[in-house]
C-alpha cells in the first residue's frame, strides 16, 4: 500500500534520514518510533505530498508517487485515501465537533444523508455525542484526538497515519485511542503509528525504528 | 455532497469569524450600489424627458409668397402623410398675425402697408425618436416646392441630446470604475478572510479537498453580498425616494426584470471579486 525504497530527506545541510526502507501492506499495523528530528513528520508530509524525497522512491497504492507526471488530481486523490491524526492533521476550530466528523465524509462526496448518519452514528462510537455541538476549544485533549480519529474512521479511509496521537494524554485516555485504532484496524484500515515513545503494546504487527538521522531498523 | 445548506453555513462563518470586516466591506458595496442605481435612475429620466420633448416638438413650414391658396390643401395632404408626422394644421397670414399681437401687443403691425408675415405649416410628431430624424425631415421639407424655410428648437433639443449623451458617457465610466470598486472590495475583503483561515484551508487541502470544495463558500459568499447589496440599494432609492415629494410623481425606475437581471449581474460580480482574492489560497 505504502513503500519507501531507500528514501532520503535532507534539509540544507541536514540528513534527517537517508536509505530508510519500510513496506506498509494493505491492512498492516505499523509503529514507527524515534527520537524527536528523526523524521517522523517529514514521513507523514512525504506520504501527504507536502515534501519531496530528495532520493529514493515512494510508491502508494502500487504507483511512485513523487514522479513527473504528479497531478493536483492524482495528489488529491492519495490524500483522500489518508486519515490523519496529530501532527500536522489538526481539527478546523470554527467547526463543531460533529461537523469536524463530517468533513472527510463531505470532501469524500458521500451523500448529505450519508454524511449525516455516517458522523452521528462515529459520534456516538467515540462516545463523543455530548460535544457533538461543542467547538474543538471547548473540549477537552483526548476529545479532540478521538475527533480526528472518528473523522477518518466515518469517512473510511483506508489509511489512518496516526502521528504521536497520544502525546500528552494520560494513560487511561491513551488506552482509549489504542482501542479506537485497534478496532479500526480489525475493520480493514491500514495504520502508520508514528511515535517518540514505545507506541502501542498490542495491536501492531511490525515495529521500526528510525535512528536519529539515520537508517530504519 | 455538496449542498447549497453548506455553503451558506460556510459563508456565515467566514463574515463571523471577520464581522467588522465583512460588514464594512458590505456597506461599500451598498453604496457603490446606490451610486450606480442613482446614475441608472438619471439617465432613464433624462432620456424620458428627452422623449417628452421630441414629441412635444412643432416644426414650422413657411411657405413662399408665391404658392397659391389653391395649392395649400394639396401641400397639407402632402406634408399630413409624410411618415411620423401626427398632425398638420394650416397658419394663414390672419392667424400668424393675430399670434403675433398676442404675443407682442396690438400695434406691433402698425405702420405696415400689407401682413409681412408668411404663411406656414405647423407639424407634430409620433415617431421621432432623436435629433437627427427632426434635421432629417427639416432637410426633406426645405426640398419642397413652395417652402421658404422649415424652424424647430434645434438649439434646445441639441443642447438636451448633447447633456443626455454626456451623462450616459459618465454613467458608464462611473459604472465602470464602481464595478472595478466592486471587484476590488470583494477581493479584499475574501483576501484578508481567506488568510485569517489560511490554516483551514491547508487541512482541507491535506485531507484531500478540490478547488470547488473550497472556493465556493467564498463565491456563494461573494454572490450574495454583491446581490443583497443591490436588492438593499434599490429598496433604499425606491421607499428613499418616494418620501421626497418633489420626485415622487416624476423619477422613473428601470422596469422590474432589468432589476433582476442587474441584481443577479451585482452577484456575479461579487462572486468574482471573491475569486480574485482567493485564488492563490487554492494552490496545492
Amino acid at each position: 500500500m505504502i513503500r519507501f525504497k531507500n528514501v532520503n530527506y535532507s534539509h540544507g545541510n541536514i540528513t534527517i534520514f537517508s536509505h530508510l526502507s519500510f513496506h506498509l501492506a494493505r491492512g498492516m499495523y505499523l509503529v514507527i518510533s524515534g527520537p524527536a528530528r528523526s523524521g517522523k513528520t517529514t514521513i507523514v508530509r512525504m506520504i501527504s505530498g507536502l515534501a519531496q524525497p530528495s532520493g529514493g522512491e515512494i510508491i502508494i497504492g502500487g504507483e511512485p508517487f513523487y514522479a513527473a507526471d504528479l497531478t493536483a488530481q492524482k495528489l488529491r486523490d492519495v490524500r483522500r485515501r489518508i486519515g490523519g491524526v496529530g501532527g500536522i492533521y489538526t481539527l478546523l476550530e470554527d467547526r463543531t465537533i460533529l461537523e469536524n466528523i463530517a468533513l472527510l465524509c463531505e470532501i469524500s462526496g458521500m451523500s448529505r444523508h450519508q454524511v449525516h448518519r455516517s458522523a452521528l452514528e462515529t459520534c456516538a462510537r467515540y462516545r463523543l455525542t455530548h460535544v457533538a455541538h461543542a467547538l474543538p476549544g471547548q473540549v477537552s485533549e483526548v476529545e479532540r484526538r478521538a475527533t480526528l480519529l472518528a473523522r477518518a474512521e466515518a469517512a473510511r479511509k483506508n489509511i489512518i497515519v496516526a502521528d504521536a496521537p497520544t502525546d500528552g494524554l494520560d494513560a487511561e485516555s491513551a488506552a482509549f485511542i489504542h482501542e479506537r485504532l485497534a478496532a479500526v484496524r480489525l475493520a480493514g484500515a491500514t495504520i502508520l503509528y508514528l511515535t517518540s515513545g514505545s507506541g502501542p503494546v498490542t495491536g501492531p504487527d511490525e515495529y521500526l525504528y528510525l535512528a536519529d538521522g539515520g537508517h530504519g531498523a | 455532497m455538496i449542498s447549497c445548506g453548506r455553503f451558506a453555513r460556510q459563508a456565515g462563518r467566514h463574515i463571523k469569524k471577520e464581522i467588522r470586516l465583512s460588514l464594512g466591506s458590505f456597506l461599500v458595496l451598498v453604496i457603490v450600489m446606490v451610486l450606480i442605481d442613482l446614475f441608472w435612475i438619471a439617465s432613464i429620466n433624462i432620456s424620458q424627458q428627452y422623449r417628452q420633448m421630441l414629441s412635444d416638438v412643432r416644426m414650422e413650414v413657411y411657405l413662399s409668397e408665391t404658392v397659391p391658396d389653391s395649392a395649400i390643401s394639396v401641400l397639407n395632404s402632402t406634408l399630413g402623410s409624410l411618415v411620423g408626422v401626427s398632425s398638420v394644421e394650416f397658419v394663414s397670414k390672419d392667424d400668424a398675425a393675430r399670434a403675433l399681437t398676442a404675443d407682442l401687443g396690438a400695434g406691433i403691425l402698425d405702420g405696415l402697408d400689407s401682413n409681412p408675415l408668411p404663411r406656414s405649416f405647423v407639424l407634430r410628431f409620433s415617431q421621432i425618436s432623436d435629433l437627427a430624424a427632426l434635421d432629417a425631415m427639416q432637410s426633406r421639407l426645405t426640398r419642397l416646392n413652395g417652402v421658404d424655410g422649415v424652424e424647430f428648437g434645434r438649439p434646445w433639443i441639441a443642447k438636451i441630446e448633447a447633456d443626455g449623451r454626456t451623462i450616459t458617457r459618465i454613467s458608464y465610466s462611473v459604472g465602470g470604475m464602481i464595478l472595478l470598486v466592486v471587484l476590488l472590495t470583494m477581493a479584499n475583503t475574501n483576501r484578508l478572510t481567506a488568510r485569517s483561515k489560511s490554516q483551514d484551508f491547508f487541512q482541507l487541502r491535506l485531507l484531500g479537498a478540490g478547488p470547488g470544495f473550497l472556493v465556493y463558500p467564498f463565491l456563494a459568499e461573494g454572490f450574495l453580498s454583491g446581490s443583497i447589496a443591490a436588492i438593499i440599494g434599490w429598496v433604499g432609492l425606491y421607499y428613499g425616494v418616494d418620501r421626497l415629494a418633489y420626485f415622487s410623481q416624476a423619477l422613473l425606475f428601470p422596469p422590474w426584470y432589468q432589476i433582476l437581471v442587474y441584481t443577479f449581474l451585482a452577484g456575479v460580480t461579487g462572486a468574482a471579486g471573491a475569486y480574485l482574492g482567493i485564488r492563490r489560497f487554492l494552490i496545492s
